[in-house]
């Protein structure tokens, strides 16, 4: 069994499931159990299974609550901000679809591994691509209606939305095509392309999230200040075990490097310090959020 | 006063020394130290100065006592690499400053000989007049204030010796040709010309090295036996592929002898503890701060 990928795993799962049940942390809980499940056990390392990644792991689902928290109350309290959202979650399924594969999907092309066993997948290539496009252009269509303040109904907010939601499908539709077909041919080169389809399952999953948010729940509720504050709460503690994640990591490279001073402290406490960015009460608290988490599944990921 | 203790000033220091620190930071973009230093002791200034609870001074101290250590560690600590052979020593390591820039030769203070390398990877140390360190994969070692880790196995593409079979009327033996030293054997001089460790031919058919791992070695040798001389290709994966006109034995390359060699991570942190505890600190802060009102 892959320990170091699926140990993480179960830890964003634990979150997800039990100690602060969110959308998004279950979507990195799936993304996460999917790297676990394609990628084949590696040679066991000497230095053990990293605790770190556990502690950021448990780091990762408390930011990723709280920042799912308070882009609802956001959401909730303007209709604009959930289309903002909406849009801003469009923009992050387009730049993940143009960064996986090193771009190639730029040239209508898409595949997994590299040199003689590389797997191309011409098929999930075109869809992924059009999603892409139509993606893009609904995120724009979106924001310009956005900074124009027009108003609710007016069609230009119509056809971003439903071209957003072509584009959700068209990725979810592109993903499933992509493992299927590499499923099919190459179990190999599905397991080298597993990181890249786990980032594509996660961001085409927040997408869809934020289309939900927008049409289904936007204007409908109130935003309890018990709720704000639980929010809050959940981003200290996610700060908390983000500077224990440096710590440990740090701890970890002495012990078996004999420095604290390596790659992977560096990047663990590059998140810690965005984690302390977050929890200052001062303005742009969705985006010092979303940025801390962002750094923490770029810590994770560099070591997956 | 009002300037440093303003959250949008620890925010703003804290998203800059994030993006400074990060390992992915293209090396261009690295700010120098000195602004690092500066924006560490903004943040922690400014961390401390708007603190309104325990819990924002424990954040604070924290957050100082980690700035101090890592300075500490930065102006008094040293790290870098050494490099040894089998039965090699060295007092001395190649220090390596920020960004992996070499400094040249510290001293280490003591003398210490590489016995043998495991196959696991385990080092032994020999330190003069001590006692013997071993280094294991996963597992840095102490010893005279510095720590002492598993970097890696060299390989520097540069055989110690190939390992030849020569077949001729009167039989065969095997000799091994160290490059530079040529060696007799069966009446022949054998030098080695050129090594391929991973050999191939390129779209001109011209010989060249795919890597430095011996792959597919092969070499170029002269060879001579009086006032006659030969130039004979032999490669690992066709034994005596090449038989030059006048000369009566057969050559082969049978095996690469390697050089067993280690390069070890050699460290001194003095503060390392004070960093990891401020950070603990820092962490305790801020989980503190998350109890309910």
């Amino acid at each position: 069994m892959n320990l170091a990928a699926a140990a993480p795993a179960a830890v964003l799962a634990l979150v997800a499931a039990a100690v602060a049940p969110r959308t998004l942390t279950g979507l990195m809980a799936a993304s996460a159990a999917v790297i676990a499940a394609l990628r084949p056990a590696p040679e066991p390392s000497p230095e053990g299974l990293e605790v770190w990644t556990l502690v950021a792991a448990l780091a990762l689902g408390l930011a990723a609550s709280a920042f799912e928290a308070a882009a609802e109350a956001t959401a909730l309290s303007s209709r604009i901000r959930a289309g903002w959202t909406a849009a801003v979650a469009g923009l992050v399924w387009v730049a993940t679809l143009i960064a996986v594969d090193g771009g190639r999907i730029l040239r209508w092309r898409y595949g997994m591994g590299a040199g003689e066993r590389r797997l191309e997948l011409p098929g999930a290539a075109l869809v992924l691509g059009l999603a892409l496009l139509v993606t893009l252009a609904g995120s724009l269509v979106t924001a310009a209606h956005g900074l124009a303040r027009a108003p609710e109904g007016y069609r230009a907010g119509r056809i971003g939305q439903s071209l957003l939601v072509l584009g959700a499908g068209l990725g979810a539709l592109g993903v499933a095509v992509a493992a299927g077909q590499a499923f099919s041919r190459s179990p190999e080169g599905l397991a080298a392309g597993a990181r890249d389809l786990a980032a594509m399952l996660l961001a085409v999953g927040v997408l869809v999230w934020a289309l939900v948010r927008l049409i289904v729940a936007a204007g409908t509720g109130i935003v309890s200040a018990d709720a704000v504050l639980r929010s809050d709460r959940i981003l200290r503690l996610a700060a908390a075990a983000a500077m224990l994640a440096a710590a440990t990591a740090g701890a970890e490279g002495w012990r078996a490097d004999g420095t604290y001073a390596t790659a992977t402290m560096a990047g663990s406490a590059s998140a810690a310090l965005l984690g302390l960015v977050a929890v200052q009460p001062t303005r742009l608290g969705l985006a010092r959020t979303a940025l801390f988490v962002l750094g923490l599944l770029a810590a994770l990921s560099r070591a997956a | 006063m009002k300037l440093l203790a303003w959250r949008g000033l620890a925010a703003a220091c804290g998203l800059l020394l994030g993006a400074a620190l990060h390992p992915a930071l293209p090396a261009m973009l690295h700010p120098p130290p000195v602004t690092i230093a500066a924006l560490a002791l903004l943040l922690v200034t400014s961390l401390l100065a708007a603190a309104r609870d325990a819990a924002g001074r424990l954040v604070g101290t924290g957050a100082l006592v980690v700035a101090l250590a890592l300075g500490y560690d930065g102006l008094r600590g040293h790290r870098g690499l050494l490099a040894l052979e089998v039965g090699q020593g060295s007092q001395s390591f190649e220090e390596e400053g920020p960004e992996g820039r070499l400094l040249g030769l510290r001293p280490l203070g003591f003398g210490a000989f590489l016995e043998h390398v495991d196959a696991d990877g385990t080092v032994a140390l020999r330190v003069e007049n001590g006692p013997t360190i071993a280094v294991r994969p996963g597992r840095a070692a102490s010893y005279g204030g510095f720590r002492l880790g598993a970097f890696g196995r060299a390989g520097s593409g540069e055989p110690a010796a190939l390992r030849l079979a020569v077949a001729g009327p009167q039989g065969s033996s095997v000799v091994e040709v160290r490059a530079g030293t040529p060696v007799e054997a069966d009446g022949l001089q054998i030098a080695v010309e050129q090594y391929f460790p991973d050999f191939a031919l390129d779209a001109k058919q011209q010989p060249y090295s795919r890597s430095s791992e011996p792959r597919n070695p092969a070499a170029l040798l002269r060879v001579r036996r009086g006032s006659e001389s030969w130039r004979v290709f032999v490669i690992r994966a066709m034994p005596g592929i090449h038989r030059p006109a006048g000369l009566d034995r057969v050559l082969s390359l049978t095996d690469v002898v390697t050089t067993e060699a280690v390069s070890l991570r050699v460290s001194r942190e003095p503060a390392a503890a004070a960093a990891l505890a401020g950070m603990a600190l820092t962490a305790l802060g801020l989980g503190w701060g998350a109890r309910p009102a």
